[in-house]
C-alpha cells in the first residue's frame, strides 16, 4: 500500500463524488430487494432514482438511511468509506433523507423538532435555548411554512405543513448528500417548484442530491441524469440532455416477455360484482364491474390498487361498503360479512395479515374449513391432514411437515398455503393483493395455472399488482387509477403493452 | 440429535423430577406418599387459577385480578354460607359472580380497548377492596362438615381439589388442542390482525377468555375457603402472580399465541414442590421468595434461548 498512491486517489475522488455505492445487495428471506448495484453521484449533481414499484428504490433509500444494516457491498461519502449501521451514523456520515412517511416526535413543537432532528447533534444537557440558533432558524421557518408558529406541535400540522417542515429541516443540515423519497406528492405546483430551486441551491453548494419519484415530468425537469432500478438491478443510467421519457419508461419495465398464448376464456356478460361509486383513501370515485369467470386487474400509484380491495373486503373503516354481488345489493361492514359474501381475500403482506406463526402448516391450511371436520364436536386430526395433504399436493407446498409452523417455509410456500387456505372453502370472487410478488419465476407460473383454474370453475378474480406484465398475462382487463378517473385497457390488443406503461407513468402527474 | 431433542422436549418434567430427587435426598420425608399428596393439594388452587390464566395468555393478554377475585369471591361465598344459603346454590352464586367479573374485565379490555394489564391492574384493586368492605376486614367462618369435605375430603387416595384441578386440567387440554375453539384462541394470540381478516370475530373470543379466567378464579376460592375453614378479605394475594409463573414456566408466551395446558400443570407443580420442599428443608419463608423469584427467571430465560436456538 502505497500512502502517496492512496492520498492521490482521494484527492482526485473526493472532488467529484458525494457517492459511491458498490455492488450493494440485500436480500431479504424470500426476495432479493438488490442485486449488485452500483450508483455513484458527483457533488453538486442531482440524480433521478425511477423503477416501477418493488424495483428496489426504498430498500436503497433505507439503506442510505441507516436503517438496514445487514447489506453488502461498499458505500463511500465523499470518497471516506462508511458502514451505515444506524440513522444516528448515516446522519452524522452527512446523509440527509427526506422520507416518503415524514417522522417527527409528534407531541414537540416545531421548534423542538428542528432542533433535536435538525443537522447539528445537541448535547444532552445543554440548555435547549442555548444549542437553539434562533436566527437560522427562525429565517427557514418564515421562508418554508410561513404563518406557523414555532411553538406549534407538529401532530397538528397537516400532511402537506409536514413535508414543508421536513424541507426546513433539510434546509438546517450541512449534508454532503441529499435523498428525497417522492418529495412532491403532497405539495402544491408552486411548492414543488419552491423545492427544486432549494434542492438547485443545495446542489450549487456541492451538495449531491438523490430525487426518487413517480413523477417521470419532476425527474426531467429536475435531474442532470436518471437512473433506472428494475428488479433489484440498475437497468440504466442516462443523461437527461440525451434520453427521452419513453426511452426511461422502456428502462423501466424492461422488454416485454415473450407472449405465451393467454388461454381464452368464455367470460359471460353476466356481472359477478359491480362497484358504483365507491371511495377509497386516494380514490374518490370509482365504479367499475366485474364479470363472473373474469380476471380484472387493477393497478395504480403506490398503494392506491390494493386501498380498493381492501374496501371491499371491509378492511377500511366502519363504513359499509354498498356493492352488487350477482345482483343482489350488499353491504360489507367487516370481512365476517365479505366471507359470507362470498369474497376470498389475499393479503398482500402474508406474514402480517395472512399467516398464523404458532400454529401448524396443518392447521393455517384448514383455518376456514375446520367445521367440516368434526367427530363428536372435536377436531378430526386424520380427516383434517388428508384435505390438507391434498392441498399440499395440489399446490406443490414444500415443506418439513405439516405439523413445522409456517415460519418455517419460504415466502412462495407462504404464499401458497394462503391460496390453499382458500382453496380448501372457496370462494365466488378472489379480491387477490399482488399474488405473486416476491415469487421467482417458477412460482410465479404455478400461481398463474391455479388462477386460471379458478377462472375455468366459474370464481372471478380481481388482482391488484404494480406489475404490468403480470397483469397483462393474468387479467382479461386491467383498471390503472389515478384520483382524477380511471383508464381502462384490454390485455389483448397489440398497444396493450404501452398503453399500460404510459397510463401508469400518467398516475404520478399531479395534474 | 434425538437426546437432545427429547432433552428439550421433557425438560420441564425433568427438571421436575430431578429436583423432587435432590429434595427427597437431602431429606426423605419429602418423597413420602403423605407429602406428596400435601404437595398435589397446596398446588390445586393455583393451578386452576392457572388454566385460567394460560387461556388468557394464550390470547396476547393478561389477568392481574384473579387474586383479588379469590378473595372476592370466597368473602361472597362465607357470607352466603353462614347466611345459611345451600352449599350448591352458594357456590353456583359465586362461580356466576366469578364469570360476571371476568366478563367486566373482558368488556372493557375489547369494546374500549384498554390494554389488559390496566384494566386488570384496576379489577384487581376494586375487588380487593370490595372483599374489605364486605365485612369491614373481618373473616367468615363455621361452615357445615358437608362444606368442609370440598377442600378436606380425598377421592380415588387424591385430595378433592386436586382431584378436581386435574380434571379440570384435563377438559382443558382437551379444548385447546381438540376443537375449533381452542385453535382460534391460538391463531387471535399469534396474530390478530389476521384472525379479524379472516373472519373471526375476535373480541368475542376475548372477552369469553376473561371470563373463563374469572370464573376459574372463583372455583379456587371455593377450595381455598372450604380447606382453610374461613373466607379470609386478604386471601389469594400475589395469587396472580403464582399462576402467571405456572403458564411462563410451562411455556406460555407473554406475546400471545403458545402455551400448554401440559405446561401449565407442570409448572404449577414446580412451584408447589420448590414451596413446601424448601418448608421441609428448613428454609426460612423469606429466602424461599428470594429463590423462586430467581427460578422463575431462569426458566424463562432457558426457554427463549431453547426459543430463539431452535429457529
Amino acid at each position: 500500500m502505497d500512502p502517496k498512491h492512496r492520498a492521490r486517489g482521494a484527492a482526485i475522488d473526493s472532488s467529484e463524488l458525494a457517492l459511491r455505492m458498490c455492488e450493494i445487495t440485500k436480500d431479504y428471506p424470500a426476495v432479493h430487494a438488490l442485486k449488485r448495484v452500483d450508483i455513484q453521484v458527483s457533488k453538486g449533481e442531482i440524480v433521478g432514482l425511477v423503477g416501477a414499484n418493488g424495483a428496489g428504490k426504498s430498500t436503497l433509500v433505507k439503506i442510505l438511511g441507516g436503517q438496514l444494516k445487514n447489506y453488502s457491498g461498499t458505500i463511500a461519502i465523499n470518497n471516506v468509506p462508511v458502514k451505515l449501521s444506524s440513522p444516528t451514523v448515516s446522519r452524522e456520515c452527512g446523509i440527509a433523507v427526506l422520507p416518503q412517511e415524514p417522522q417527527f416526535a409528534w407531541n414537540l413543537s416545531i421548534r423542538d423538532n428542528l432542533l433535536l432532528f435538525g443537522g447539528v447533534r445537541p448535547t444532552l444537557w445543554a440548555p435547549l435555548s442555548g444549542t437553539w440558533n434562533h436566527k437560522r432558524a427562525e429565517t427557514v421557518l418564515v421562508q418554508y411554512i410561513s404563518g406557523l408558529s414555532p411553538d406549534t406541535t407538529v401532530g397538528s400540522l397537516t400532511r402537506r405543513q409536514l413535508q414543508l417542515l421536513q424541507i426546513a429541516r433539510l434546509a438546517l443540515c450541512d449534508s454532503a448528500l441529499l435523498v428525497l423519497d417522492e418529495p412532491t406528492t403532497t405539495l402544491t405546483q408552486s411548492e414543488s417548484q419552491q423545492l427544486f430551486s432549494f434542492v438547485r441551491e443545495k446542489a450549487s453548494q456541492g451538495c449531491g442530491v438523490i430525487v426518487i419519484s413517480h413523477n417521470i415530468d419532476d425527474v426531467f425537469s429536475l435531474c442532470d441524469r436518471i437512473i433506472v432500478l428494475r428488479d433489484g438491478s440498475r437497468a440504466a443510467d442516462l443523461s437527461r440532455n440525451e434520453t427521452t421519457r419513453d426511452a426511461v419508461l422502456a428502462a423501466m419495465f424492461g422488454p416485454a416477455p415473450k407472449k405465451d398464448i393467454a388461454e381464452q376464456f368464455a367470460t359471460t356478460e353476466d356481472a359477478a360484482l359491480e362497484v358504483r361509486k365507491i371511495r377509497t383513501q386516494s380514490i374518490p370515485n370509482l365504479s367499475f364491474t366485474l364479470r363472473q369467470g373474469e380476471a380484472l386487474g387493477l393497478t395504480g400509484r403506490n398503494s392506491d390498487a390494493t386501498d380498493v380491495i381492501r374496501t371491499l373486503y371491509g378492511l377500511n373503516g366502519d363504513s359499509t361498503t354498498d356493492i352488487i354481488m350477482f345482483g343482489q345489493h350488499r353491504g360489507v361492514r367487516n370481512p365476517p360479512d365479505a366471507q359470507h359474501f362470498g369474497f376470498g381475500y389475499i393479503p398482500e403482506d402474508r406474514m402480517r395479515d395472512g399467516l398464523f406463526p404458532t400454529l401448524s402448516i396443518l392447521l393455517n391450511i384448514t383455518f376456514l374449513v375446520l367445521g367440516r371436520y368434526l367427530r363428536h364436536g372435536a377436531l378430526s386430526w386424520g380427516a383434517l391432514r388428508k384435505a390438507a395433504g391434498h392441498i399440499v399436493t395440489e399446490l406443490r407446498i414444500t415443506l418439513p411437515s405439516l405439523e413445522a409452523t409456517i415460519g418455517t417455509l419460504s415466502g412462495g410456500n407462504q404464499q401458497r398455503v394462503l391460496l390453499g387456505r382458500w382453496l380448501c372453502r372457496g370462494a365466488r370472487i378472489y379480491l387477490l393483493e399482488e399474488p405473486t410478488a416476491g415469487m421467482d419465476v417458477a412460482a410465479k407460473e404455478e400461481v398463474t395455472v391455479i388462477m386460471r383454474r379458478l377462472r375455468k370453475e366459474g370464481a372471478s378474480l380481481l388482482m391488484s399488482s404494480n406489475d404490468p406484465d403480470e397483469l397483462l398475462r393474468m387479467c382479461g382487463r386491467i383498471l390503472v387509477l389515478s384520483p382524477h378517473g380511471c383508464t381502462e385497457i384490454l390485455a389483448d390488443q397489440s398497444a396493450a403493452r404501452v398503453d399500460l406503461i404510459s397510463a401508469l407513468a400518467d398516475t404520478g402527474n399531479t395534474q | 440429535m434425538k437426546v437432545p431433542h427429547f432433552l428439550a422436549r421433557y425438560a420441564l418434567l425433568i427438571s421436575l423430577v430431578v429436583l423432587c430427587m435432590v429434595i427427597g435426598f437431602l431429606n426423605p420425608v419429602f418423597l413420602s406418599l403423605d407429602n406428596l399428596t400435601n404437595i398435589l393439594l397446596q398446588s390445586a388452587v393455583n393451578l386452576i387459577i392457572a388454566l385460567g390464566m394460560t387461556f388468557v395468555i394464550i390470547v396476547g393478554g393478561i389477568d392481574l385480578s384473579v387474586g383479588s377475585l379469590v378473595a372476592l369471591t370466597g368473602m361472597a361465598l362465607g357470607l352466603l354460607l353462614v347466611h345459611g344459603v345451600a352449599v350448591p346454590v352458594a357456590i353456583l352464586g359465586v362461580v356466576l359472580l366469578g364469570a360476571l367479573c371476568g366478563g367486566i374485565n373482558g368488556i372493557v379490555i375489547t369494546r374500549w380497548r384498554v390494554p389488559a394489564f390496566i384494566v386488570t391492574l384496576g379489577t384487581m384493586s376494586a375487588a380487593r377492596g370490595v372483599a374489605l368492605m364486605l365485612t369491614s376486614g373481618r373473616s367468615v367462618s363455621g361452615f357445615s362438615s358437608g362444606f368442609l369435605w370440598l377442600g378436606n375430603g380425598v377421592v380415588a387416595g387424591i385430595p378433592f381439589p386436586a382431584f378436581v384441578a386435574l380434571l379440570l386440567a384435563a377438559l382443558c387440554a382437551l379444548s385447546l388442542r381438540g376443537t375449533i375453539w381452542g385453535t382460534y384462541l391460538y391463531a387471535i394470540g399469534g396474530n390478530s390482525k389476521a384472525a379479524w381478516i379472516f373472519g373471526l370475530r375476535v373480541p368475542r373470543y376475548v372477552w369469553g377468555v376473561y371470563i373463563l379466567s374469572g370464573t376459574f378464579s372463583a372455583l379456587a376460592a371455593v377450595f381455598l375457603t372450604s380447606r382453610i375453614a374461613a373466607a379470609l378479605p386478604t386471601a389469594g394475594t400475589l395469587y396472580e402472580l403464582d399462576a402467571i409463573a405456572a403458564a411462563v414456566i410451562g411455556g406460555a408466551s407473554l406475546s400471545g399465541g403458545s402455551g400448554t395446558v401440559y405446561g401449565s400443570v407442570l409448572g404449577a407443580l414446580l412451584i408447589g414442590v420448590l414451596r413446601n420442599g424448601l418448608s421441609i428443608l428448613n428454609v426460612s419463608s423469606y429466602v424461599q421468595q428470594v429463590l423462586i423469584g430467581g427460578i422463575i427467571i431462569v426458566a424463562v430465560a432457558v426457554e427463549m434461548t431453547r426459543h430463539r436456538s431452535s429457529e
